[in-house]
């Protein structure tokens, strides 16, 4: 956990001084700094800090008055060594004037630069009773319906509900979660609320898909079927499998005879007399989603340097939105805009430092080639499209680079991604929002941080992070 | 326009300058500090009136007859997304300002459905009705009681307190028929906060 604390605090706390001395080199002690003096804030509990931390502005650098206090305080000095000193020195100052101080609104989660970040603790809940709930504790009863509804689609009926009040408290506790095994199983968990989850990571366009309607010569014109990618998901997400897989799966998933999601593996064909729709990438190639046949057509396109693959990647997998300035982690030397966008511009070169290295691990990945049409190439592995499409590639050799570390592909770079403690903190928060209809509030974020923490002594299984979380206060307390 | 319409105009009316029935008095429970709640979306709002009223999918709401009221035409406003239709990618977070309409829309069309298979008969959730009554039940009534409890269990997997049954005693001494009362007292407890929240 203290490894994405140090990265997510990067990306605050390094922009400070990478601005004020023109060098966007990541300033790792940082954020090792800021969680040795704060490593109980919910800040650093799992929340994904942005740059309004301390600006209001990157480009240009404008800071809140929080900012502009940690800058004061550093005096020009080095960043590195004064940080802590100058964080400390500012902590009994109430810099956005809201009433409370820069310490209590770190621990409290509230932003100590904003006057309109504010949070007020729950009240205790007063008067004569309520017959239909337990008002302010966990009440079973209501995680009952809720467990039905969300996971199963249906409220309880009335007869159900008789029964599940006449349990012992201990026997309800218990009684949820064999409702929730059971609806975890159930058709409108895995057919339709886990599909509908998957939408704005698979993002599909009928036109292009295998139910597109268009066809020419009697060839139906399938770009890519986003059906494979729904398949992946739902069955990584299902049975108590290692949802990690949704990013190393080298295998892909139809339906069998009896209609359940079975892995397939080896190279899928195209359907016959479609353009495509099938996986042509050889399985050691492959990177569960983010190397599907639809993804690398609907991100890469024709482009030479894919980052919109990669920011995509970035933000569905791990949380964490670049053109929201969330997880920016610069690489040294970084952007070498290679393919001459002007992404070293100043203002872009913020988070093309850190996406470009991302983005090079795509760039054996064929998005959609027409340059021998009528015959496409459409989301395949090719070794020699990097050198072929980018000028520049063999003598720059750039690095691959996500999360701070290096490595050699785009399927390791997916395992760095599926093991890091952003891909369990999204997954849990999304699971979380989902179940509780709201972001963590701050005296959520205790829970929200166990449900996510325990993900890897649960195998990675989303199942039992349900389980977990349908046992949190924010979940079932009326 | 038909009696019905009339009716409904004359009670939706009311409901609206009136703030809407309370369920419950509110000096008299203890409140929840955290007040929130989830909203019944298009799918799950669909399947518990299904299972409420006992009608099939196809049964609850249609627009011309063919298109799905919670699945195809409203489905944005009652909560769904709609990424192959529209890219939308992702649900709205909150209710439009044409969800409590269109919530009506399903609702009444629903309880219409129920009822109308009811009065051909064997009636399944208006079983202490006469459906070719020319009168609602009287309020406090054997046959009262019987139907708004059955809504209650069904819509709300509870029975109803006195001062709920008082509430829907109001509606019966409007001058209605039996198929009359039926819809609207089967709107008016599926149309409740309780049943579209969560």
């Amino acid at each position: 956990m203290a490894t994405l604390h140090n990265r997510l605090l990067a990306v605050t706390c390094s922009l400070v001084p990478g601005v004020i001395a023109g060098d966007a080199e990541a300033k790792p002690s940082a954020p090792r700094e800021f969680c040795s003096v704060y490593a109980g804030a919910p800040e650093c509990l799992g929340r994904t800090i942005t740059c309004t931390k301390c600006h209001t502005s990157t480009q240009p650098v404008a800071w809140n008055n929080y900012g502009a206090a940690v800058f004061a305080e550093l005096g020009g000095e080095a960043f590195d060594d004064n940080l802590a000193l100058a964080l400390a020195s500012i902590e009994d100052v109430d810099s956005d004037g809201d009433g409370l101080s820069n310490l209590e609104e770190i621990e409290l989660g509230t932003n100590p630069g904003d006057p309109l970040s504010q949070w007020m603790p729950l009240p205790e809940p007063t008067g004569p009773g309520n017959d239909h709930y337990d008002v302010g504790v966990y009440d079973p009863r209501f995680a009952f319906r809720r467990v039905r509804l969300l996971f199963c689609g249906m409220s309880p009926s009335f007869e159900e509900v008789e029964a599940f009040a006449e349990l012992g408290h201990e026997d309800q506790r218990a009684a949820l979660h064999e409702n929730l095994s059971t609806c975890l199983q159930s058709d409108h968990w895995i057919d339709e609320a886990l599909v509908e989850l998957a939408h704005p990571k698979i993002r599909p366009v009928t036109a292009y898909g295998a139910d597109t309607s268009i066809s020419v010569m009697g060839f139906v014109i399938t770009v890519a079927d986003y059906e494979w990618d729904y398949r992946l998901w739902q069955y990584v997400l299902t049975g108590d499998r290692d949802a990690r897989e949704m990013l190393t799966a080298q295998y892909h998933v139809d339906r069998d005879e009896n209609g359940e999601l079975a892995p397939v593996e080896g190279v899928i064909e195209a359907p016959p007399m479609r353009f495509a729709g099938g996986q042509p990438i050889e399985p050691e190639h492959r990177a569960g989603m983010l190397t599907t046949q639809w993804n690398l057509f609907l991100n890469t396109m024709f482009s030479a340097v894919p980052r919109v693959t990669a920011g995509h990647a970035y933000r569905a997998f791990l949380g964490l939105d670049l053109s929201l300035q969330q997880g920016i982690a610069p690489v040294h030397g970084e952007p070498l805009d290679l393919d001459a966008k002007g992404v070293d511009a100043p203002a872009c070169a913020q988070c093309h430092s850190t996406l470009d290295p991302m983005a090079y691990a795509f760039a054996a990945y064929e998005g959609f080639d027409m340059t021998n049409a009528p015959s496409l190439v459409i989301g395949t592995y090719r070794p020699e499209r990097p050198a072929a499409r980018i000028p520049g590639w063999e003598e720059a050799s750039p690095d691959f680079i996500v999360l701070g570390q290096k490595v050699e592909s785009l399927v390791e770079m997916a395992r760095v991604m599926a093991d890091s403690p952003e891909f369990s903190r999204n997954l849990a928060h999304m699971m979380f929002v989902v179940a509780v209809g709201h972001e963590p509030e701050p005296e959520e974020l205790a829970e929200f941080e166990a449900i996510w923490t325990a993900l890897p002594e649960d195998g990675y299984s989303a199942n039992r992070l349900l389980h977990r979380l349908i046992d949190t206060d924010a979940f079932g307390t009326p | 326009m038909t009696r019905l319409d009339i009716v409904l105009a004359g009670v939706l009316s009311a409901a609206a300058c009136g703030g809407g029935p309370e369920t419950v008095a509110e000096n008299e429970l203890t409140k929840s500090t955290r007040a929130r709640l989830l909203w019944k979306r298009n799918v799950a709002l669909e399947k518990d009136i299904v299972r409420a009223l006992e009608l099939a999918p196809d049964e609850v709401c249609n627009e011309l007859g063919t298109a799905s009221c919670t699945r195809d035409v409203h489905h944005v406003a009652l909560g769904g997304a709609a990424p192959f239709s529209l890219g939308l990618h992702k649900a709205l977070p909150t209710p439009m300002l044409s969800t409590a309409v269109v919530v009506d829309r399903v609702l009444l069309s629903a309880c219409s459905n129920r009822v109308a298979k009811d009065a051909l008969g064997p009636a399944v959730v208006f079983t202490a009705l006469d459906l070719q009554d020319e009168r609602g039940p009287a309020a406090g009534g054997k046959a009262f009681d019987a139907t708004v409890t059955a809504l209650y269990r069904r819509f709300l997997a509870r029975d109803p307190t006195e001062q709920e049954l008082s509430v829907l005693g109001d509606l019966a001494r409007e001058p209605m028929t039996a198929q009359e009362f039926a819809i609207l007292a089967c709107y008016a407890v599926g149309s409740t906060t309780e049943f579209l929240f969560y």
